[in-house]
């Protein structure tokens, strides 16, 4: 009987061993892998030809214009941003000049809503929670979606002159007001309230944000144009540090010239200058001027390979190219995608 | 010829029986009875020849030598009279000329700058004058250009009053230079002509030279020529009103007259309207219907005109205000955008007539101002209120010489002075200094076909970039004369000037660009035929294979500096190949059919860039193909017209992979014309878009639905039973 005993714990070991095995293979594919790249191309101002390529590093193809494909319609005019909700199942596509927001499923790129949102020349999203904060170019405001009904909840938070990028960080919403490069600030907006908290002062056409490994909000200013026929008053770009404790400038790096985009992977920010990738080192602020020499118009990141995506607009009218780096600069592939790639999502 | 009758009345007297010159007296009338005026007649004698032109009664006097007589009675809107007979006494013969539908040596003064034959010039030329055209309803001249054989008008916005441009031969709408009776209107600004600005009660015709022109014209004459002639005395005055399901009102009155040897004319318009139409949008899946908004328009003109034989004084002032209705690329987009324009033109022509030779004088002064309101544009706390102000002055001093009947010689000079200024750009000024010499000689060689050669030389010095000297060579092979079949053949070189905008725009205006050059020929042929036939009376068929090549074709593009800054800069080659055809047919004398048919290729074949994947695609905006086709019936009062316009694809991409569906849309007019003793009334029901076609010539900007369209003419003639225009 013993014997008996022994050979079923024995059995029933094996048994488990085995179907423990069997349990750890869900476990072994929540390691996150690239799905895919969703590269958001604007098109041409005016022409509704905005389209969204999708392209899959793993076969090294790229789909083009998914979005109509899947649909049987066009995205719509100069799709200017593309965000991924936090459980990855949804992207939010902002159509600028169409005054809308796509919402696709990642997994099949089919619409599952329009968010309408008129006369508000929406250009860029950030999402917290439930909820989308959306700036309005042309408006001076952002607007609030509410990501489970798909409907604006807050139609006008009013802020600065043409705002353009948008952050939800430290539970608070900082937008930058450019003015075209004649704004100054940065408004800052508490969810829970939906109003404007505080206005930053920091340098000439502040766009964009990010963050870096110590909690600091770095703010990019492209500097300012000045009289447009004049470049001899133009202001220079720069990187405005704010600490979102106390919501003030702390520090500053002048970048000089006009630079645009803005991202930070360890104790380096990324931007754009004269086509080139900038990199400036935030503690030392030593800058690269030429850290990737190019035609560039928009940078993104995968934090999960460590690539940086650089789009080339070519000559704004023919198809656009995506070149991929690691983080030392080194070239691995390219690919081709739309009429002026601007934005990127990934899907894991 | 059967229908013509002429009648032998009586002999006056047997005196001059055998004496050496007698008078022959003529009295031209038409199927009415009317005294047909202005007809040229033509006689011919054994070493004898001589001419003369009926007076306002129809009556025409010549000198004749005892024996056969040979008379030919030429008119434009009459089929041509040739009869023989003797004479032996002064005689008196009455002439009765048949109506035709087809003109056929129909006159053209924009090709030559003088009178010449439709037949027999080297281009392809087409006149549409005002009684086509007041046949159906139309509310700006863009409806009655795009009837015209390769002639795409980009619409931004459907209502009579938003911009329009017109292109021609497959090129830019920079490149087709607008004459207000023979001197040039396009804008130095920018290089267009808004058409929604054109009046349109006081035009008489319009003459559109399909080809590169430069070579008479100067600057941006590149894919044609449109001269808009206006009238300068009308034979009645009265009153118009028209109305549209869309809200529009348009009104006219005119008065004209004459004081001893002058005419005068005078005209007053307004149109008016909402312009809020409805169109379909894609929402999603479905298609909704929407109310434009912010189309509304009010645009008023007055004209006044005064003239005798030698001398012509005519004053034009216009003045706009509309709305700018926002691109539909968005669900119902508001817009509070508008524009106000107010334009002022005079103009003076003069011309002396010598024993072999003609000098003529023109001076035009043009000054436009036009302020444009976005307050939905918010940069940096304030919207967009701009203005540009431009004064223009031209002048043309041109003598020709006629040498015998086959030379003609024509030179001139030709000056102009422009001056820009306004918020978005520097000020500009431009001085044109322009010599011209053209030839028209006819030669006959043995048994070959009658050609007849059109040289023409022309230098045009600009203030702001130098010297051009541009040339053409035409021909004209007359192969045949009854039908008449004629070969045409042309070679030239023409180029465009920089715009005001392209140089002097703030922060992104070049100085350093250069005129784009262009050169081309074009072959085709014509053919107007008489036929016996009961069922087919005449046709007309015109032809045309066209090549042209642009150089140094300007585009804005990011600038090297500053990708943010689009910059002009001379960069790419272009080139259109085409085929048109055009026709006109009467078939049982009451029935009318009229069309054309167009292909063009038109692309650019220079590389931006070495991986240029948009190299040698087509243009955007371009069709590939269109058509129009008219169908007139007239019985006694009433006349009905149906008018399709087609046009093909248009790649909205550099890359081609997107493109415009192709549209065609029908219109339809039935009209009736009451003629009393004193007054006579005019009523049209028109019919626009009976299909419901749904389309767009530009992107995001959608063109009416159908529409219906009422007007109504209360006119009373001053001189009764007049035939005008006849040469």
């Amino acid at each position: 009987m013993k014997k008996i005993k022994f050979i079923f714990a024995f059995f029933l070991t094996i048994l488990l061993i085995y179907s423990g095995c069997k349990k750890s293979e869900p476990v072994t594919s929540d390691v996150p892998v690239l799905r895919g790249v969703y590269v958001l191309n604007e098109g041409n101002f005016g022409r509704n030809n905005s389209t969204l390529s999708y392209y899959v590093p793993d076969s090294n193809i790229v789909y083009e214009d998914v979005f109509s494909r899947v649909n049987g319609r066009g995205l719509g005019d100069t799709g200017n941003d593309i965000v991924i909700s936090s459980d990855g199942s949804k992207a939010y596509i902002v159509v600028n000049n169409s005054d809308k927001i796509e919402v696709i499923e990642t997994k099949t790129h089919r619409s599952l809503a329009t968010i309408l949102l008129s006369q508000a020349s929406p250009y860029k999203i950030a999402l917290h929670g439930n909820r989308g904060y959306v700036t309005n170019l042309y408006r001076g405001a952002v607007s609030v979606i509410d990501l489970t009904t798909n409907r604006v909840v807050v139609d006008t938070i009013k802020v600065g002159s043409n705002p353009t990028g948008i952050i939800v960080f430290n539970n608070k919403v900082y937008v930058a007001n450019s003015g075209f490069g004649n704004g100054k600030t940065v408004s800052v907006i508490d969810p829970s309230t939906n109003r404007v908290i505080r206005t930053i002062n920091v340098g000439d056409g502040p766009d964009a944000f990010a963050v870096d490994q110590s909690g600091i909000l770095w703010v990019l200013c492209y500097g300012s144009y000045g009289d447009w026929q004049n470049p001899n008053d133009d202001t220079d770009g720069k990187l405005f540090a704010i600490n979102v404790g106390t919501d003030v400038v702390v520090d500053s790096i002048l970048i000089g010239g006009h630079p645009s985009r803005l991202l930070i992977v360890g104790d380096f920010a990324y931007t754009i200058k004269n086509g080139n990738i900038v990199r400036i080192n935030l503690k030392t602020k030593e800058k690269n001027e030429t850290f990737i020499r190019g035609n560039f118009y928009s940078i993104g990141f995968d934090p999960l390979n460590r690539h940086l995506y650089c789009s080339d607009a070519k000559d704004y009218v023919q198809k656009g190219e995506v070149y991929i780096y690691d983080l030392n600069g080194t070239f691995i592939k390219k690919f081709q995608a739309g009429i002026i790639p601007s934005s990127f999502a990934f899907a894991y | 010829m059967q229908s013509a009758l002429v009648y032998l009345l009586f002999i006056l007297t047997f005196e001059n029986l055998f004496g050496q010159e007698l008078t022959l007296t003529g009295y031209v009338f038409d199927e009415n009875k009317n005294p047909v005026v202005n007809a040229n007649i033509e006689l011919t004698q054994e070493n004898y020849r001589s001419g003369a032109i009926t007076d306002s009664l129809g009556v025409f006097m010549l000198k004749v030598k005892p024996g056969k007589v040979k008379i030919s009675i030429k008119h434009l809107s009459f089929k041509e009279l040739d009869k023989s007979f003797y004479v032996y006494a002064d005689t008196s013969i009455f002439f009765q000329l048949t109506s035709r539908v087809i003109k056929f040596d129909e006159i053209t003064i924009s090709a030559t700058r003088y009178q010449s034959n439709i037949s027999k010039i080297s281009n392809f030329v087409e006149i549409i004058d005002s009684e086509t055209f007041n046949r159906t309803s139309y509310t700006s001249i863009a409806d009655i250009l795009k009837k015209a054989a390769l002639v795409y008008v980009r619409d931004y916005g459907g209502t009579p009053s938003t911009l329009k441009t017109i292109s021609l031969r497959g090129t830019g709408s920079e490149h087709t230079v607008f004459l207000l009776n023979g001197v040039r209107i396009s804008s130095y600004q920018n290089g267009v002509l808004d058409l929604s600005l054109v009046p349109l009660d006081v035009i008489e015709r319009i003459e559109i030279i399909h080809s590169n022109l430069s070579s008479l014209y100067g600057a941006d004459a590149v894919g044609g020529v449109v001269n808009i002639i206006t009238k300068t005395k009308s034979d009645d005055f009265g009153v118009n009103f028209g109305f549209d399901s869309f809200g529009l009102r348009k009104f006219n009155a005119r008065v004209s007259g004459g004081i001893k040897s002058l005419s005068y004319l005078s005209s007053f318009s307004r149109t008016y309207g909402s312009g809020n139409f409805n169109y379909k949008y894609r929402l999603g899946n479905e298609y909704i219907t929407l109310k434009r908004k912010n189309s509304h328009f009010s645009i008023s003109d007055l004209y006044f005109a005064i003239s005798n034989q030698n001398l012509s004084i005519s004053a034009l002032y216009v003045r706009s205000n509309r709305g700018i209705p926002a691109q539909v690329t968005k669900f119902d987009p508001m817009s509070t955008a508008w524009q106000f324009d107010e334009d002022l033109n005079i103009s003076i022509s003069t011309l002396k007539t010598f024993a072999n030779s003609v000098l003529k004088a023109t001076v035009m002064f043009k000054n436009s101002y036009q302020r444009y309101v976005n307050n939905d544009l918010i940069i940096a706390g304030s919207g967009i209120d701009s203005y540009l102000r431009n004064s223009f002055y031209s002048g043309v001093l041109n003598s020709i010489f006629k040498f015998g009947s086959d030379f003609i010689l024509s030179s001139g000079i030709e000056t102009s002075f422009g001056v820009g200024e306004g918020n978005s750009f520097q000020k500009a000024r431009r001085l044109n200094l322009a010599v011209f010499l053209t030839g028209e000689k006819e030669f006959k060689i043995l048994i070959l076909p009658n050609f007849r050669f059109y040289p023409m030389l022309r230098n045009d010095y600009f203030s702001d970039f130098g010297n051009r000297f541009i040339y053409k060579l035409g021909v004209n092979f007359e192969v045949s004369r009854k039908p008449s079949l004629n070969v045409k053949f042309s070679y030239g070189t023409g180029f465009r000037a920089p715009t005001f905008n392209d140089l002097y725009w703030h922060g992104a205006g070049n100085r350093e660009l250069r005129p784009e050059k262009s050169k081309g020929y074009e072959v085709g042929f014509i053919t107007i035929t008489e036929l016996k036939s009961k069922i087919i009376k005449e046709i007309k068929f015109e032809s045309t294979f066209f090549d042209l090549n642009i150089d140094d074709r300007i585009v804005w593009l990011p600038s090297r500096e500053n990708q943010s800054i689009w910059r002009p800069i001379n960069i790419d080659r272009v080139r259109s190949t085409g085929f048109q055809i055009s026709g006109e047919m009467n078939l049982f004398k009451s029935f009318f059919i009229s069309g054309n048919f167009s292909v063009v290729k038109s692309v650019r074949i220079n590389k931006r860039r070495e991986d240029d994947a948009t190299h040698n695609k087509f243009l955007i905006y371009i069709p590939t193909s269109s058509g129009n086709i008219r169908a007139e019936l007239n019985l006694d009062k009433i006349y009905f017209v149906i008018y399709g316009n087609y046009v093909g694809i248009r790649y909205t991409t550099e890359m081609n992979d997107r493109w415009l569906q192709p549209y065609f849309v029908i219109d339809f007019t039935a009209g009736l014309n009451i003629q009393t003793r004193f007054v006579n009334s005019k009523f049209k029901l028109t019919v626009k878009n009976i299909f419901n076609e749904n389309y767009e010539t530009m992107i995001g900007y959608p063109m009416p639905l159908r529409s219906f369209m009422f007007e109504i003419s209360v006119l009373t003639n001053n001189n009764k039973n007049k035939k005008e225009q006849g040469k």
